[in-house]
Formats: structure tokens, C-alpha cells, sequence
């Protein structure tokens, strides 16, 4: 696991940097150049071979004239490679090693007496010897000298291939830069993508506390009237000893004090900090559950409804996100309407259409005073409110769009 | 008169010194004619039983006048030729045991008989006609006062003997 890590981690070090790149486009040099030295060496062994060929075939037509002192015929011979611009030095020796005939072009002149050796490269010459030989007898050499491709030739050959190495070694070279450092953007951009979430889930969290506070008016109130229920049938309780008007003002504190119990339980459960967990559920009872919330958030001049029908689909969601987007849509219901009135909530199966799969339709509809258009299009903005500063953040529906 | 007689005299003169030049001119000429003699050698294929075995001398008979004289003897020692030493024999007549690979004919009746002796056998035959010497397989003759040589391939072939192009292709001339 550690080596594992470390080994990714060198290798994000190696794609950042250009240095892959920047080795592959010196290997690809370096290999041209090796093909080019090993494609120069073996043209040259050609050469020595082809003019050694030359040499063999040109000893061997000389092998009469010299044996015969034929001069006519030997110069016949030489004069036929005088021909090739190839051959600058061309020379027959007799047996005694003195030069018969030959010729010489610009450059070294023909050597006095012939030494037959390894070819040997002089200048931009090479110059090849050979035996003349006929039945095992030596009856002279024969001394050629070819020319070589002069240096500057060989490089201007090689400039065009060379400079279209280069161009691809430094397109290599470039291109690993340029993968370097989008591969460095994008680490950043994961970076800031994962620091965003983080800032999203802890505004979650904020729009959850924003919906505690406008719930907290509400349920202190409520607590406030169970103590007073709590309290008073206690101070009944012990003034009485009717034993039936006993058990009734028992009956009622304990329903105080439960309705206050399930009250914390709910508040507990919606205040917890939980990340997104869809469950399959169904929205009916769910909702239904989230009455005495509501209620409480709500003003007594309010009614709330439900519109569920029978044989509602069962919906896949997260249920605190829902609950809370709930309250949010109903408080803001509520701030429409300072007059009071109705808030409708209903749903309805939704078939698939195209490529979506079922849903569940789910509408929050208030008597209020309704939305102007020029403001319809921001009320999912966050911070957006029509309130004046203090009594909302403006965070309500923008939980509902995140939702 | 007087005229005539040292006109005559210039002329007596003139063939003297001439005959004195050629006198001068015959040993290089012989010695050429030497080292071409065993030179031959490397160019002629003679048939395989020709040669008893691969280190068999080569050798090179020589009937009638010899006017080579020391002179081949000089020119072929220690050469080679595919492997056999080059020996210079003198003759005067074919003996059983003693084989011929080359014949050098010179003047005299028994050099002309040898030579017709030898006629089926796998003998490179050789004449020199500026001594008057003519019939065998190659000819010594003397083109602007070099030596040069014809060939009658016709008869080589059919002793047996094969004459390599190379060397047809130096003859003054080469009878079919």
C-alpha cells in the first residue's frame, strides 16, 4: 500500500515535470544517431567492397599485359576506368613493383612502387591494392584509388533527416510540457473542486442551523405551553384527591411531557449532522411525520394540508434534506402570507418519460401574495431576499435548489 | 667512281653498325623471350594426367639450339605455377619417364621432329620463327622490335591443352 502510494506519487512527480519527454526526445536523438553512424558504416564497407570488387576484376584483366609487358593493353584497361569520375588514382604494377602505366587526377600522384596492403582511407581518397595473379603465379599489383563523399557532402545529405529529427524531438519535448502542465492544472482544479464540496457541505449545514433558528421561536413556545400544562396539573394534582380527577390531570401530564419527548426527538434527528443518505421511503408518512414540526414553524393562522393519494410510489431521497427543504418552502409560504392561510402540500406519481425513470411529483402550494416574474427567476439564488436584513439569510430555497 | 666507292663503303659501314646493334639487342631479346616462355605456364590448363601428382615439377624441355642459356635457367628458378616448381630440362629426343609440359623447339632437325613426335600429347609447343622455326602451338615473332607471340589454338586444343583467353587475347594473331 505504501509502496503502491509512493510509486503513484513519483509518477504524478513524472508527469508534471517534462522530464519524460525531455528523455524520450534525447533517446530518439540519440537512436537517430546511431542509425545514422551505423548507416555511414556501412555504406562505407560497401564502398571497400564494391572498389576491392573493382580492383579484383581490374588485377585480373591485367594479369597478360603485364605478364607480356603488353603496354597497349594495360593502358586499354586503365583508360576504361578513366571513364568513372569515381576513380581519381588508377595504377598497374609489374612483378618487380614499379609502376607499368596508370593515371592520376588531382590530388596525391600515383606511387612509385606499389605496396599491396589492407585498404587504407588517405584524404578523401580510398585507396584499395590487389595482386595480380594468374595460375598461383604473382605476375604484378594493381593500385586504386576511389573517391570518398567528401565531409560536407555527407552533412548536407544528412541536414534534411537531421533537421526533421529535431523538429520531432522538440515537438516531443513541447508536448510533454504541455501534458506537464495540464496534468499540473488538473491536479489544482481536483484540488478546488474537492475544497468547494467541503465549502457546500458546511453551507448545508448553515442553511440547516438557518431553518433550527426559525424553528426555535415556534418550539420554545410549544415547550412553554407543555410546562404550563405539566405544571398546573401537578399544582390540580395536589389539591385534588378525586381519584377519577386524578388519573385525567396524570393522563394529561404524561401526554405533555411525551409530546415534549418526541418534540426533542425530532429536533435531535433533523439537527444531527448527516451527510446525504437516500433511503427508499414513503413520502406519505414521512410528511405526515413532519406535521408538528411544521406547525410549530408556522404561525396559528396558517392551516396546513396534505393532498396525498392512494397508491403513492415509494421515492428513493435523503429524508433530513427533505424534511428540511419542506420547512424551508413552508416558512417561506409562511412569510408570503402575514394575513395567514392555507398551505397545500400534495404529490402525485409521475410516469417515466424518455430516458427518466418513475417519479414522484411533490408540490408545496400558499395562498399568498404570489411571486412577481422579475423576481421568479432569483428566488433559488442564493442570499437572495425580499426581507429586510435581520429577519432572513435569504439561504431557504437555495437549499431547496441544492436539494 | 670514287663517289661510288665511298657510298659503298658509308653502306659497308651502315650494315656493320646495324649487325652490332642487333648482336647487342639478342640477349634482352632471348632474355624476354626466357621469362615469357615459362610465363606461359600460369595461362595454360593442361588435362589432370598430365601430372602424375599435385607436386609434380613443371617442366619445360628445351630440344635442338638453346639460345636461351643461363638465362632461363635464372628466370624460372624458384617459380611456381598452381604449386609446380617450374624445372628446365634439355633434350634431344622423347624418353619414356621424362615428361614434357612445355616444348621449346629450336632450330635443328631433331627439335622439328620432336615437335612432330609430340603432336597428340599434352605438350604446350613453342617455336621462335625469327630463327626460322615455325608449327608450334605459339609462335614467337617480333613486332616493332618487341616480342610478341601467335597462337594456333586449333592445335592446343586438340593435344588437350586449354590456352586461357587472356593470353589469346595478346597474340598478334590466333589460328582457329
Amino acid at each position: 500500500m505504501n509502496a503502491y502510494s509512493l510509486r503513484r506519487r513519483l509518477m504524478l512527480r513524472f508527469a508534471e515535470t517534462p522530464a519524460i519527454g525531455i528523455g524520450m526526445a534525447f533517446a530518439l536523438l540519440l537512436a537517430s544517431l546511431g542509425l545514422a553512424y551505423h548507416n555511414e558504416d556501412q555504406a562505407r564497407a560497401e564502398k571497400v567492397r564494391e572498389v576491392q570488387v573493382q580492383a579484383r576484376v581490374l588485377a585480373a584483366s591485367l594479369a597478360g599485359p603485364l605478364a607480356f609487358d603488353d603496354d597497349a593493353a594495360a593502358h586499354e584497361y586503365i583508360d576504361a576506368l578513366k571513364a568513372s569520375p569515381d576513380f581519381v588514382a588508377v595504377g598497374a604494377y609489374g612483378a618487380d613493383g614499379h609502376l607499368v602505366a596508370g593515371f592520376a587526377r588531382a590530388g596525391e600522384p600515383l606511387p612509385r612502387i606499389n605496396r599491396v596492403g589492407l585498404p587504407a582511407v588517405r584524404g578523401a581518397e580510398l585507396i584499395v591494392t590487389a595482386e595480380v595473379e594468374q595460375g598461383g603465379t604473382r605476375l604484378g599489383s594493381v593500385y586504386l584509388g576511389a573517391a570518398t563523399e567528401i565531409w560536407s557532402r555527407r552533412a548536407a545529405r544528412y541536414l534534411g533527416i537531421a533537421i526533421v529529427i529535431i523538429m520531432a524531438c522538440l515537438l516531443v519535448a513541447v508536448l510533454a510540457a504541455f501534458y506537464a502542465s495540464v496534468s499540473a492544472a488538473n491536479r489544482r482544479l481536483q484540488a478546488e473542486i474537492a475544497g468547494r464540496q467541503e465549502a457546500e457541505e458546511a453551507l448545508h449545514q448553515s442553511q440547516k442551523m438557518e431553518a433550527m433558528g426559525q424553528l426555535t421561536g415556534g418550539v420554545a413556545h410549544d415547550f412553554n405551553n407543555l410546562l404550563m400544562v405539566a405544571s398546573s396539573g401537578m399544582e390540580l394534582l395536589e389539591r385534588t384527591t378525586d381519584p377519577v380527577r386524578r388519573d385525567r390531570l396524570k393522563e394529561g401530564i404524561r401526554q405533555a411531557i411525551e409530546r415534549g419527548a418526541k418534540l426533542t426527538q425530532q429536533l435531535l434527528t433533523f439537527a444531527r449532522r448527516s451527510p446525504l443518505t437516500p433511503q427508499v421511503l414513503d413520502v406519505r408518512a414521512r410528511i405526515r411525520g413532519l406535521q408538528d414540526l411544521l406547525e410549530r414553524s408556522l404561525r396559528e393562522d396558517i392551516a396546513v394540508e396534505f393532498d396525498f393519494p392512494d397508491g403513492l410510489w415509494p421515492i428513493e431521497v435523503d429524508p433530513s434534506q427533505l424534511d428540511v427543504a419542506l420547512l424551508n418552502i413552508a416558512i417561506n409560504a409562511r412569510d408570503a402570507m402575514p394575513e395567514g392561510g392555507v398551505i397545500c402540500i400534495g404529490a402525485h406519481n409521475h410516469p417515466a418519460e424518455r430516458d427518466e425513470g418513475d417519479m414522484v411529483h411533490l408540490s408545496v402550494r400558499d395562498t399568498g401574495a404570489g411571486i412577481d416574474p422579475a423576481s421568479i427567476e432569483k428566488v433559488f439564488e442564493p442570499f437572495y431576499t425580499t426581507q429586510s436584513v435581520g429577519s432572513g439569510t435569504g439561504l431557504g430555497l437555495s437549499q431547496v435548489y441544492g436539494f | 667512281m670514287a663517289h661510288l666507292t665511298r657510298l659503298l663503303a658509308f653502306a659497308g659501314l651502315l650494315t656493320a653498325l646495324s649487325g652490332r646493334a642487333a648482336a647487342a639487342d639478342l640477349p634482352l631479346e632471348y632474355a624476354v623471350k626466357a621469362s615469357y616462355l615459362y610465363k606461359f605456364a600460369p595461362f595454360v590448363q593442361w588435362p589432370p594426367a598430365a601430372f602424375e601428382s599435385a607436386i609434380d615439377p613443371l617442366t619445360i624441355c628445351i630440344a635442338g639450339q638453346d639460345p636461351f642459356g643461363k638465362m632461363l635457367d635464372d628466370a624460372v628458378r624458384g617459380q611456381r605455377v598452381n604449386g609446380h616448381l617450374i624445372v628446365v630440362r634439355h633434350i634431344d629426343a622423347l624418353r619414356p619417364g621424362v615428361a614434357c609440359h612445355i616444348l621449346f623447339a629450336g632450330s635443328g632437325a631433331g627439335a622439328e621432329e620432336l615437335l612432330h613426335a609430340v603432336a597428340h600429347q599434352p605438350v604446350l609447343t613453342v617455336t621462335d620463327r625469327s630463327r626460322g622455326v615455325a608449327g608450334g602451338m605459339i609462335q614467337f615473332v617480333m613486332v616493332n622490335g618487341r616480342v610478341r607471340f601467335m597462337i594456333d589454338q586449333g592445335a592446343a586444343e586438340e593435344s588437350g591443352v586449354a590456352i586461357s583467353s587472356k593470353l589469346l587475347g595478346l597474340a598478334v594473331s590466333v589460328v582457329r
